[in-house]
C-alpha cells in the first residue's frame, strides 16, 4: 500500500496547506500541490478506477497522464485527468465508467465474459443485421467513459494566442539548457512550455544519474526565469503541432483550463522519453507501476509506492531505483533482471543492493502477478534456474523507453527504429524544428544539457533567418536503455498490452491472424492505441507483439500516424469564449423599443413582428400586412447588401456577373438581377441602380452579401478591370416605406417630386429625405407603391423616425420579415435560398425572362445554354390549397402516382386573399394551370392543392404603380 | 451603449470624429496630394500629424494602395473640401460612406487582453512601433515620414477591424479601432467581457 512519507527535500506540495476532497462518498485530504492521483495514492487508495472492457481494477500506473487508468468526474467535468489535475478544495470526484462506484462495480462481471468478446468483436457482431441494433444498445449502455451533464453551464475557457522566436517543449534539462541558449543567441522571445507544474523535468527524479542532473539544476531554472527574453509555461501541454510551427497548448492542470495557440519561428522539442512496460499476465493490477511513477510519487509527492517493493528491470535505471527508494527507508525486496536486459549491474552495485538487503535475481525469463482482493499481492517469476514467488504489495517496471516524438511526428518527421538501441527515434523533423535530450536518444546527463544548448543556439539562428552554426551536436547513447522484447505470454493470458481498451497479447496475435498484420490495420481493427492515451504505452508494445508473431522486424512494422492531440483537451477549451458576431441594423433599439420579436437573417437580427398588446403572433403579423396593403408601413431593410460600383469598367462588371443586361440602364433606373455560377446555378439576386455613368449601386440578398461582394474582388482582380468596389452593407442603413399611402409620408420628409413621370416605378432617385443625403428606389417587393430609402448609417434612425411621425396620420406602422414575407409570396416573388436550392437553375424558377444569352459573356452562360437545351427537369409553380385549414408546410413533399413528384418552398395563409397560397417544385408534367397537386403532411395524410399562376395577388401588377400622391 | 470599461490594466472609450471620408480610387493619392496632404507611402500606413502635412484632417490612414480613410476630430470643413475636389469630373476617385465604428483601447494589459480574441501578434507589433516611434524622434526627416506608423488588418472576436497605434509607450500603450457600425454593440460587449471585473457572458448573450 502507498503511503505519504516524511517531508523530503524538493518535494512539490505545501504541508502547511491542507486541501479536502472527497472521492466515491469518502472524505480525505491531501496537500496543496497535490495531484488527484498522489493525493489519493498518499491516502492508500489503492483502486481507483475500473477498465474500460472487462471493469477490472486499475490504480495509479505512470503518474504522468501517460495511462488513462486515472480518470474522474469531477463535477460536472467528465474525464478529468487524475495525473494531472491539482487537487482543489472541496472536489468531489467519483471514478468513470463504473455501474455503483468503483469498489462495488457491477459490472465487474464482464471479466467473465472474455472469451466471448474477441478482438475486433464489434465488427463480428454487426454481420447480423438483426442481432446488431440490440449488440449496438447494449455497447452504448455498457461503454462510455464519464457523464455529460446536459444542464450544467460551462465554464468560460479562455483561448489566447501567443508568439515567439523560439518555443520550447519541456522543462528538463536540454529544453532548459535549448531556452537559454536560444536567448543567449539572440531570439527576443523565447517561450518554455511544460507539462509539470514545475521546471526540471526528468531531471529531478530520474536515476541512474539524477544526482548529475540535478547538480546545477537549481540554478539553472533561477538563470532561465530571470532571463528576460525567456517566459516560461508550466502546467501547460503541447497537444497538438500544425503547419508553420503551430502548437495547441492545454492548460491542463485545473478543471477550467483553457488552450494557447502559440505561434513560433522555430520550435525545439526537449519532450523526453517514456517509460514503457513489459507485457505479462497480470500486469494491470493496482500495485503495478511503472519505475518512473515511483520516481515521481517519491520526489514530487514525498509517497512511497508500496511496503514491500519488488523491481523489474532491464537498464541502469532499475538499478539505480532500487538504490534510491532503498536510501529513503521503501523496502525493496527484490531486483528482477529480464533476461536479454541490454544492462546488467555492476559489481559496486552489486554489492550496494547487497548492502541494502535487496535481492538480485538475474535472467528473468517468465513474469506473472497475482492478486489478493483485486491488488497486487505477489510476483512469480523465473530464472533458467528456478521460479519463484515473491509478496509484494508494489511491483515496479523499468524495462525501457521510447522517445516523446508524438509532437515530432505530427510536425512531419519520420520514426525509425534503431535496432542497436532497441527504440524507435524520430528522424528528419521539418526546417525550424529541433530535437534535444532524450527524445532524440541522448540519455546521460551532461550530454542533454549539451544537446540542449545546441538546438537552442539552432533554433535562434533560424527564428532570425540567419545561417546554421557549425556545432557539434552530442553522439546518441551508444548503450540500449531498452529490453528488445520486453513480451511474456502466458497460458492463462490477461498480459494487457494496452491499458485503455484492455487488449491483451492474444488479441493482437489473433487480430494479425486475421489478416490484420500491418500495424494501421491491427489498430483499426483491434482499436490499439485508440483509447484516451492515444497508446503511449501500448503502441510500442502492440508493434513488437505484431512482429513477434508476423516475423517481421520492427523497422518493417513501422509506427502508426500520430495525430493531435497529444494528450486529451476539452472541445470547451477548443472552443475558447463563444463568439456569435451577431450584425445590427441602425434601427436596432427603436425595433427592441417596440417589442420587436428577433430573427436570425444571415448573421444579423431582423424583427420578425412587433408584439401587440393582446394579438397573438399570426394576428400581429396579419395586422401588418393589412397595414401595408391599406395604409403605409416602414420595414427596415439595412440587412441587404449593399456594393457601390465605380469606373469606366463598372457596366461590364455587371454585365460579366450578372445574367441581366446593365450597360444599357439608364441613369436614374433599377433593373433587377440574377446571378448564377458557373453551372448555372442561382446563386443571388438583388437590384442594381445606376446612379452615374461610372457607378451603378448594387444590393444583395442577406445572406449572401459578403459572398458576393468577395466573389466581385475576385473576378475584379481576374479580368483587370478599370473598376472600384466598396462594400457599403454596414455604413449604409436602408428601409422600405411601403403601401398605397406611402407617397404623401416620403413628399412630407422630402422635396424629392414623386409623381409618375418624374419618378416612375423602378426609377431611381438622389435626394434628401428628413434632410439626410439619400438613395431613393422605387421597388414593389411587397405589391404596393414603395420607396426603398438608403441613407448613411449614422444619419438611419433619424430619417425612420421622421418617416413614422410623417406617417402617423395615416396609420403607419412596422412590419417585420413575416409580414414581408408573407406579402411577397402573395406576389409570387421567390426568395433566393427559400425557394431555390443549391441546384436550381433560372428557367426551373421561372427567372428564364431574366437571362439574356445573346450578351458576349457572363459567368454561367453555356452552362445556362446547355440547361435551356435539356430542358426543365423541375418546375416552380404557384398553388393553392382546397382546404384553407390544411396543415401544410414548407419542405412537405408533392406525391404523384405514391412517388415523390416536388416538395413546397413556401407556403401561407395569406391574409389579403383569405387563402392558403403557396410556391413549390414540382415535376413539369405537373406544372400546367389547374392541376391537383397531392401534398403529404407530417402525419402523412395527402391534402389537395391546385397549380395556380402568380401572382396571387394583384396579377396585372397595378398595385406598385399606383397610390395616392397626396 | 456604454463603452466604459476603465482601468489601468485595460479601459475602452468610444472614439466619435465629427467627419469620416472614404476614398477610392486610382487618382486617390494624387487628389489628396494636392489638397496638401502627406500620405502614408505604403499601403497599410497613417499620417496623423503634424497638422500642416494633414490639411485640417486629424488622421489619413493609408488602407490599400488606392484606398484612404480620412477623419476630421473637429469640425467638417476639410473633409467636405476634399469629398468636393474628388468629385470633380474626370477623376478616377470616388468619395465613400464610412460609418465604421470606433474606438479608442488603452491600458497596460491591453495587447494581452486582445491575444484573447486575435491571432495577430499585438505585442511584437508595439514592440516595433515604440522602436519606430524612438527612431522617428531621433530623426530628422520629413513631417510626414516622422509620424508614419503601421495600420493593421485583421480578425478581432471574428470580424475584421483595423487598428492603429495611438501611443506605443509600454507603460500606457493606447490603440484606435475601426469596424463595421453593424458590430458595434457585439464588438464593445466582448471587449468590455476582458474586463476581470466582469462577468462571464452566458451562452448566447449575444443573439
Amino acid at each position: 500500500m502507498m503511503y505519504r512519507l516524511p517531508p523530503r527535500e524538493g518535494e512539490w506540495i505545501n504541508r502547511e496547506k491542507r486541501l479536502r476532497f472527497d472521492f466515491e462518498g469518502r472524505a480525505f485530504e491531501g496537500f496543496e500541490g497535490d495531484t488527484l492521483t498522489s493525493a489519493l495514492a498518499a491516502a492508500g487508495v489503492m483502486t481507483t478506477a475500473r477498465s474500460f472492457k472487462y471493469h477490472r481494477p486499475r490504480s495509479l500506473y505512470s503518474a504522468a497522464a501517460h495511462d488513462a487508468n486515472n480518470l474522474f468526474q469531477a463535477g460536472a467535468e467528465p474525464n478529468q485527468r487524475g495525473d494531472a489535475l491539482l487537487l482543489r478544495e472541496g472536489m468531489s470526484l467519483t471514478a468513470v465508467n463504473t455501474f455503483g462506484g468503483v469498489a462495488g462495480d457491477r459490472a465487474a462481471w464482464m471479466k467473465w465474459l472474455s472469451r466471448f468478446l474477441p478482438v475486433g468483436f464489434y465488427y463480428k457482431t454487426g454481420r447480423s443485421t438483426r442481432a446488431f441494433p440490440h449488440f449496438e444498445r447494449l455497447i452504448r449502455r455498457m461503454s462510455g467513459l464519464g457523464r455529460i451533464d446536459a444542464d450544467a453551464r460551462p465554464a468560460l475557457r479562455e483561448r489566447r494566442h501567443l508568439h515567439c522566436d523560439v518555443a520550447v517543449v519541456g522543462a528538463g534539462l536540454s529544453g532548459l539548457h535549448a531556452a537559454l541558449a536560444a536567448a543567449n543567441g539572440g531570439a527576443a522571445r523565447v517561450m518554455v512550455v511544460d507539462e509539470n507544474t514545475r521546471a526540471g523535468g526528468s531531471a529531478l527524479h530520474g536515476a541512474p544519474d539524477a544526482a548529475t542532473a540535478r547538480a546545477g539544476l537549481q540554478q539553472l531554472t533561477a538563470e532561465v526565469s530571470r532571463h528576460p527574453a525567456i517566459r516560461v509555461l508550466t502546467g501547460c501541454c503541447v497537444t497538438g503541432y500544425y503547419s508553420d510551427h503551430e502548437l495547441l497548448i492545454a492548460e491542463h492542470d485545473r478543471v477550467d483550463g483553457g488552450a494557447l495557440l502559440l505561434r513560433a519561428r522555430a520550435v525545439v522539442l526537449a519532450t523526453g522519453a517514456i517509460e514503457q512496460p513489459p507485457v505479462f499476465r497480470n500486469n494491470d493490477l493496482p500495485g503495478v507501476m511503472l519505475g518512473s511513477a515511483a520516481q515521481r510519487l517519491l520526489h514530487r509527492y514525498a509517497i512511497a509506492p508500496g511496503r514491500r517493493v519488488v523491481i523489474v528491470g532491464a537498464n541502469a535505471q532499475a538499478v539505480a531505483l532500487a538504490l534510491e527508494l532503498a536510501a529513503s527507508s521503501i523496502t525493496v525486496v527484490a531486483l528482477a533482471m529480464l533476461a536479454e536486459a541490454p544492462h546488467a549491474a555492476d559489481a559496486s552495485s552489486v554489492a550496494a543492493l547487497r548492502d541494502r538487503g535487496i535481492e538480485l535475481i538475474e535472467g528473468v525469463t517468465t513474469l506473472a502477478a497475482t492478486a489478493r482482493g483485486g491488488v497486487l499481492n505477489a510476483v512469480q517469476l523465473t530464472t533458467a534456474r528456478v521460479g519463484q514467488r515473491i509478496d509484494c504489495d508494489a511491483l515496479l517496471l523499468s524495462t525501457g523507453w521510447s522517445p516523446t516524438q508524438q509532437l515530432a511526428l505530427q510536425a512531419g518527421a519520420t520514426g525509425r527504429y534503431d535496432s542497436t538501441l532497441y527504440q524507435h527515434l524520430p528522424q528528419n523533423p521539418p526546417a525550424g524544428l529541433f530535437l534535444a535530450g532524450r527524445v532524440n536518444g541522448v540519455y546521460e546527463a551532461a550530454a542533454r544539457a549539451r544537446d540542449g544548448e545546441v538546438a537552442g543556439q539552432l533554433a535562434a539562428a533560424f527564428a532570425s533567418r540567419q545561417p546554421a552554426p557549425a556545432i557539434q551536436r552530442p553522439a546518441r547513447a551508444e548503450q540500449p536503455h531498452s529490453h528488445p522484447l520486453p513480451l511474456f505470454p502466458h497460458p492463462r493470458g490477461k498480459e494487457f498490452v494496452d491499458l485503455d481498451e484492455d487488449l491483451t497479447l492474444a488479441d493482437l496475435a489473433n487480430a494479425a491472424q486475421e489478416g490484420f498484420d500491418s500495424i494501421e490495420l491491427l489498430k483499426r481493427y483491434s482499436t490499439v492505441g485508440m483509447g484516451p492515451s492515444q497508446g503511449k504505452l501500448s503502441n510500442i508494445a502492440a508493434a513488437r507483439q505484431l512482429a513477434w508473431v508476423t516475423g517481421r522486424g520492427l523497422d518493417a512494422i513501422g509506427l502508426t500516424t500520430a495525430r493531435p492531440p497529444y494528450q486529451p483537451i476539452s472541445l470547451g477549451a477548443l472552443a475558447g469564449r463563444r463568439l456569435s458576431p451577431l450584425r445590427r441594423t441602425p434601427m436596432d433599439d427603436w425595433h427592441a423599443a417596440r417589442s420587436a420579436q428577433w430573427m436570425p437573417a444571415g448573421n444579423w437580427r431582423r424583427p420578425a413582428y412587433y408584439r401587440r398588446e393582446g394579438l397573438d403572433a399570426p394576428a400581429c403579423i396579419a395586422a401588418e400586412v393589412r397595414t401595408v396593403r391599406h395604409a403605409a408601413a416602414l420595414i427596415d431593410v439595412s440587412t441587404l447588401g449593399k456594393i457601390d460600383v465605380f469606373g469606366s469598367d463598372a457596366a461590364l462588371l455587371l454585365e460579366r456577373l450578372y445574367t441581366g443586361r446593365f450597360a444599357n440602364l439608364a441613369i436614374g433606373h433599377t433593373r433587377y438581377a440574377l446571378m448564377v455560377d458557373e453551372s448555372g446555378t442561382v446563386l443571388d439576386d438583388g437590384v442594381i441602380a445606376r446612379l452615374g455613368p461610372q457607378h451603378f449601386y448594387v444590393s444583395t440578398t442577406t445572406g449572401n452579401s459578403a459572398a458576393i461582394y468577395r466573389e466581385m474582388q475576385r473576378r475584379l482582380a481576374e479580368w483587370r478591370l478599370d473598376c472600384v468596389l466598396h462594400n457599403l452593407t454596414g455604413h449604409m442603413g436602408a428601409m422600405n416605406l411601403a403601401g398605397p399611402r406611402c407617397a404623401p409620408i416620403l413628399a412630407a420628409c422630402s422635396s424629392l417630386a414623386l409623381n409618375e413621370a418624374a419618378f416612375p416605378y423602378l426609377a431611381a432617385r438622389l435626394g434628401e429625405v428628413a434632410g439626410v443625403a439619400a438613395r431613393v428606389l422605387r421597388v414593389g417587393f411587397v405589391g404596393e407603391r414603395g420607396y426603398e430609402i438608403h441613407v448613411p448609417a449614422d444619419d438611419a434612425l433619424k430619417v425612420w423616425e421622421q418617416l413614422m411621425s410623417a406617417g402617423v396620420q395615416v396609420g403607419i406602422a412596422p412590419f417585420g420579415v413575416e409580414a414581408q414575407r408573407m406579402l411577397r409570396l402573395e406576389k409570387g416573388h421567390l426568395i433566393i435560398g427559400q425557394d431555390t436550392d443549391g441546384i436550381t437553375n433560372p428557367f426551373e424558377a421561372g427567372l428564364g425572362g431574366m437571362v439574356k444569352e445573346d450578351k458576349p459573356f457572363f459567368v454561367g452562360q453555356r452552362s445556362l445554354a446547355a440547361l435551356r437545351r435539356r430542358g426543365n427537369r423541375q418546375q416552380l409553380v404557384g398553388f393553392e390549397m382546397q382546404a384553407a385549414d390544411a396543415p401544410v408546410l414548407e419542405c412537405h413533399l408533392v406525391l404523384a402516382q405514391g412517388q415523390i413528384a416536388g416538395r413546397i418552398t413556401s407556403v401561407t395563409h395569406s391574409p389579403s386573399l383569405e387563402r392558403k397560397i403557396g410556391l413549390a417544385y414540382v415535376a413539369p408534367a405537373l406544372a400546367a394551370t389547374g392541376t391537383v397537386l397531392s401534398i403529404r403532411d407530417d402525419d402523412g395524410a395527402v391534402h389537395a392543392a391546385r397549380v395556380t399562376p402568380a401572382p396571387f395577388y394583384d396579377p396585372k401588377q397595378e398595385r406598385q404603380r399606383s397610390g395616392a400622391l397626396s | 451603449m456604454n463603452a466604459a470599461v476603465n482601468d489601468r490594466a485595460w479601459w475602452i472609450r468610444l472614439a466619435r470624429p465629427t467627419a469620416r471620408l472614404g476614398l477610392k480610387g486610382p487618382d486617390a493619392p494624387a487628389v489628396l496630394q494636392q489638397a496638401g496632404i502627406a500620405i502614408p507611402t505604403h499601403a497599410n500606413g497613417i499620417t496623423r500629424s503634424p497638422a500642416s502635412a494633414l490639411a485640417g484632417l486629424s488622421r489619413c490612414l493609408r488602407l490599400g494602395a488606392t484606398e484612404f480613410l480620412l477623419e476630421q476630430d473637429e469640425g467638417v470643413e476639410a473633409v467636405q473640401s476634399l469629398r468636393g475636389r474628388a468629385q470633380t469630373a474626370g477623376l478616377r476617385a470616388w468619395p465613400v460612406i464610412r460609418a465604421d465604428f470606433s474606438a479608442l483601447l488603452g491600458g497596460t494589459e491591453v495587447m494581452m487582453r486582445l491575444s484573447r480574441l486575435g491571432s495577430f501578434d499585438f505585442e511584437s507589433w508595439l514592440a516595433a512601433e515604440a522602436r519606430a516611434s524612438i527612431a522617428s524622434r531621433a530623426s530628422t526627416s520629413s513631417p510626414a515620414s516622422a509620424t508614419a506608423c503601421s495600420v493593421v488588418m485583421t480578425l478581432l472576436a471574428d470580424i475584421s477591424i483595423t487598428l492603429v497605434i495611438e501611443s506605443a509607450d509600454p507603460a500606457a500603450p493606447q490603440l484606435r479601432l475601426w469596424a463595421d457600425a453593424s458590430f458595434a454593440t457585439y464588438l464593445q460587449q466582448t471587449l468590455q467581457f476582458l474586463s476581470p471585473s466582469t462577468p462571464c457572458p452566458t451562452p448566447g448573450v449575444h443573439a
